[in-house]
C-alpha cells in the first residue's frame, strides 16, 4: 500500500478537518474517552493520507476531485436537518410490514418516521447517537471501529471522525429473524453526511439488513460517506443489501466490512442505480474454517453517472467459499468501474473462490473498466474468474423479434434479464420484489 | 373475421417468391428462387449442404445480415421484405430455428405470453391475461409431451437438443401461425422426438394455412407428408414434384436427381 501516500489530493482537506475538530469540541465531555480517541485516530489517518489521487491503483478510474472540493456543511443537530413527508419516503419504504425501519434525515434519526416492526426480543436495534450516550457501551466499545481498515480506506477514517448517527444492530444468539431491518437514509440538502452502522450477529443467528440511500427530490447535492462494519459470529448468517437510489447530483462513498467467523456466512448485495458519483468498497475477511460469502452486485449508470465497485475477499483459513457476481449495465455516457480482488493466504487450502463480472454496454458512449485480481499463496485451491464486456446479444434479440416482440421491447427484455440474474440472488421475497420495482423505475427513467 | 374476407384470401397464394436473389457479406447464396405456396399445402425444400436452404429461411424471417439483391416475396398479397421481423410474426409467419437461441434470465412462459400478446396487439386484438394464457399453454404442452418445468425455466437454457426443437414446435402450436417455416427441425432428433415434432406440424395443417419444411433428410417426410417437394441446389430450385421425389432423392442422392435438370 506504499503508493497510497503517493500524490494524494491534499487541497480541499481543510474544511473536512475543521468540521471534525468542531464536532469533537461540541461533544467534549459528553462521550466516552474511547470514542474521542477513535475519532482522533480516524482523523489522523485521513489527514495523513488525504483523498486518494490517480496514482493510487485502486482509484485510477475514479477521480476524487469532486469530493475534495465539496463545500463541507454538516447538519450539526437534528434541528438543522431538513424535513421529509411520508410521501417522500413512500418509494423507499419496504413492503414487508413486519420490517423494522429506521429513518435518518440528513443523517439524523427520526423516531417519528421510524418503526420498530414486529420487534424480535432477541434483537437489539438502537440508533447510534442514542447508543454512544447510553451507559452500557460494551458492545460498542469492543466492536465499533475495530474492523474497518482506516489505513487502506482513509475515507473510513474520515467517517469515524465525523459520524453523528447511524445504527447499532445486535442480533442475539440463535435469534433468527425473517423480516428485514431497514436503515433508510434520505438527504434534503447539500450536506456532508457520515452514517455509521455496526452489526453484531451472535452465534447461530440470522438476519436480513437493508441499507437505502435516497434523496428528497433533485436539485441538491448530498455527500454520503458511510461505513458499515459487520461481525458475523460462529454459525451466523447475515444478509446485507445496499441500495443506492440517490439523485443524479449526489455523491456516495461507502465501505462495507465484514468479519466472518467459523461456519458463518455473509451475503452482501449492492444495487447502484442512483448518484452522480458512487464508490463502494467491500472488504470481507473469511477468518475461520467453513465460512462462506456471497458478493452480488448490479450497477447501472446512465446520464453521466459514475459507479465504481471495489471488492476484496480475503481467504485466511482452509475450506472457505466465496462467490461473487457483478453485472453492469451502462447507458448513455454512463461510466462503470469494477475491481474484484481475491486473496488466498498461505495455508488457506481447499479454498473455493469464484468471481464473475459481466458488463453490458447499451450505448456506444458508455464505458466500463473491469479487472479481476487474484493473489494466491498456496496450490491447493479452486479459483475461477471471468470478466466479459459486450453489447445486447443481437441473435437473442432477433429470436424474440421473430416471435412478434417489437425491437424496443426485445431489447428491454434482454437488458432486464441480465439485471434479473443478479436480483434473483436476493432470497428474501419482499426485498427482492422491492428491488424489482426499483429496477423497473430505473429502466423506465432511461426511456425518457 | 368475415367469411367473405376469408374466401378472398383463399384465392390468393399465401407465399409467392419470385426471382429471389440474396447475399451475405458480398457472397451470393440465392440465385433466383421461385416458389408459390397455396393455402392448405405442405411444401418440402430439400437440398445438399450449402445449397441455400437456411438462407431462404433466414430471408423469410427477416434476418438483417442477409441482403436481398433482387426479386420479391409476397405474403398474402403484401410485400414481406418491407416488414420488420416482428411485423412478419404479427402477420402470421413463423420460423422454427435450426439452432434455437438460449436466453438466460427470460422465463419461457413470460416470453411466450409477451410474444402472443404482441402479435394480438399487432392485429388489434385484445391481450390475454395470464391465467387464460396458462390454460392454452398447458393444453399445447401435452400435445408435444413437454415437461411442465420447462415453462418456468429460461428460454432454451440448459435444454437438450431435442427439447429445444420441441420447444420451437410448442411455440408454433401456441402462436398458431398462417405460414410456418421449419428450418431443419428434424436434424439431431431421435425417432421418438421426430414423431412428436411431426405430429405437432400435422395438427397445424388446415385449409387456410401452409407449411414449408426445409430438410436435409427424407426421414421427416415419412411423418409429415408434403404435397410438393422442391430440390434446391446452388441457390436455385432445380426440380419440383410430388412427394415421390423425396424417396427418389433418398435412393439416388442429389447428383442423379438433379442431372439433366434445367440449369
Amino acid at each position: 500500500m506504499a503508493d497510497l501516500a503517493e500524490k494524494p489530493i491534499t487541497t480541499g482537506m481543510e474544511p473536512f478537518i475543521t468540521a471534525a475538530e468542531a464536532l469533537e469540541q461540541a461533544e467534549a465531555g459528553s462521550v466516552m474517552p474511547w470514542l474521542t480517541a477513535q475519532r482522533n485516530a480516524g482523523l489522523a489517518q485521513f489527514a495523513e493520507a488525504g483523498f486518494p489521487g490517480p496514482k493510487n491503483e485502486d482509484w485510477k478510474y475514479t477521480s476524487t476531485k469532486r469530493l475534495a472540493s465539496f463545500p463541507v456543511k454538516l447538519a450539526g443537530s437534528p434541528s438543522e436537518a431538513g424535513d421529509v413527508t411520508e410521501e417522500d419516503l413512500a418509494p423507499y419504504r419496504l413492503r414487508d410490514e413486519a420490517a423494522a425501519e429506521l429513518v435518518f434525515v440528513d443523517g439524523h434519526y427520526r423516531a417519528d418516521l421510524s418503526f420498530r416492526g414486529k420487534k424480535a426480543c432477541c434483537t437489539k436495534i438502537t440508533n447510534l447517537a442514542e447508543g454512544i450516550r447510553a451507559t452500557n457501551q460494551i458492545t460498542l466499545e469492543s466492536y465499533l471501529g475495530r474492523h474497518a481498515d482506516e489505513e487502506i480506506y482513509p475515507l473510513a477514517g474520515l467517517n469515524t471522525a465525523l459520524f453523528q448517527d447511524g445504527a447499532v444492530i445486535n442480533v442475539g444468539r440463535s435469534c433468527v429473524i425473517h423480516a428485514p431491518i431497514h436503515i433508510l437514509h434520505i438527504s434534503t440538502g447539500d450536506f456532508l453526511i457520515s452514517p455509521r452502522v455496526l452489526v453484531v450477529a451472535e452465534p447461530h443467528s440470522s438476519a436480513p439488513i437493508v441499507e437505502t440511500f435516497a434523496s428528497k427530490g433533485d436539485g441538491h447535492c448530498a455527500f454520503y460517506n458511510s461505513v458499515t462494519e459487520a461481525v458475523v459470529q460462529e454459525g451466523a448468517n447475515l444478509k446485507h443489501v445496499h441500495l443506492n437510489l440517490q439523485n443524479q447530483q449526489s455523491y456516495h462513498v461507502g465501505l462495507f466490512h465484514s468479519e466472518i467467523e467459523r461456519d458463518a456466512r455473509t451475503a452482501h448485495h449492492s444495487f447502484a442505480f442512483g448518484g452522480a458519483l458512487t464508490r463502494r468498497d467491500t472488504w470481507i475477511n473469511l477468518n475461520e474454517e467453513g465460512t462462506e460469502c456471497l458478493l452480488n452486485g448490479l450497477y447501472m449508470p446512465g446520464h453521466k453517472q459514475h459507479i465504481d465497485h471495489q471488492t476484496v475477499v480475503n481467504h485466511r483459513k482452509p475450506h472457505c467459499e466465496s462467490h461473487e457476481f457483478f453485472h453492469g449495465i451502462l447507458n448513455h455516457k454512463g461510466r462503470g468501474v469494477f475491481n474484484g480482488k481475491i486473496f488466498v493466504q498461505e495455508g488457506a487450502i481447499k479454498t473455493d473462490a469464484k468471481q464473475s463480472n459481466r458488463a453490458m454496454l447499451i450505448s456506444p458512449d458508455a464505458k466500463v473498466d473491469t479487472k479481476p485480481q487474484l493473489e494466491i499463496w498456496n496450490d491447493d485451491v479452486k479459483c475461477t474468474h471471468g470478466a466479459t464486456i459486450g453489447a445486447i446479444d443481437e441473435v437473442a434479440a432477433f429470436y424474440l423479434r421473430s416471435r412478434g416482440i417489437p425491437e424496443f421491447k426485445a431489447r428491454e427484455m434482454l437488458v432486464r434479464a441480465f439485471a434479473e440474474e443478479i436480483v434473483l440472488n436476493v432470497n428474501n421475497d419482499s426485498v427482492r420484489e422491492h428491488i424489482d420495482d426499483l429496477l423497473s423505475k430505473h429502466l423506465a427513467s432511461w426511456e425518457e | 373475421m368475415f367469411n367473405e374476407e376469408v374466401r378472398d384470401k383463399d384465392k390468393m397464394a399465401i407465399l409467392e417468391i419470385s426471382g429471389l436473389c440474396a447475399e451475405i457479406e458480398g457472397k451470393e447464396i440465392l440465385k433466383g428462387v421461385d416458389l408459390t405456396v397455396n393455402p392448405g399445402e405442405i411444401h418440402a425444400i430439400m437440398g445438399p449442404n450449402g445449397s441455400g436452404k437456411s438462407t431462404l429461411a433466414s430471408v423469410l424471417a427477416g434476418r438483417e445480415e442477409y441482403e436481398v439483391t433482387s426479386g420479391s416475396i409476397t405474403y398474402q398479397g403484401k410485400d414481406l421484405l418491407e416488414m420488420e421481423p416482428d411485423e412478419r410474426a404479427g402477420e402470421g409467419v413463423f420460423l422454427a430455428f435450426q439452432y434455437p437461441v438460449e436466453i438466460p434470465g427470460v422465463n419461457n412462459t413470460y416470453f411466450l405470453r409477451a410474444a402472443y400478446n404482441a402479435q394480438r396487439k399487432y392485429r388489434e386484438e385484445e391481450e390475454v391475461e395470464a391465467p387464460e394464457f396458462l390454460k392454452l399453454v398447458k393444453e399445447k404442452m401435452k400435445l408435444l409431451d413437454l415437461r411442465e418445468d420447462l415453462l418456468t425455466r429460461s428460454v432454451n437454457e440448459g435444454f437438450s437438443g431435442g427439447e429445444k426443437k420441441r420447444n420451437e414446435i410448442f411455440q408454433m402450436a401456441v402462436l398458431d401461425p398462417k405460414l410456418a417455416v421449419l428450418d431443419e427441425t428434424d436434424s439431431g432428433l431421435d425417432i421418438d422426438a421426430l414423431k412428436i415434432v411431426a405430429e405437432g406440424v400435422n395438427k397445424l395443417k388446415s385449409p387456410d394455412k401452409a407449411v414449408v419444411v426445409i430438410t436435409h433428410y427424407q426421414r421427416l417426410l415419412n411423418y409429415i407428408v408434403p404435397d410438393y417437394v422442391h430440390v434446391l441446389v446452388d441457390g436455385k430450385i432445380v426440380r419440383s414434384a410430388g412427394k415421390e421425389l423425396a424417396l427418389e432423392l433418398e435412393e439416388h442422392g442429389y447428383d442423379t436427381v438433379t442431372e439433366g435438370a434445367p440449369a
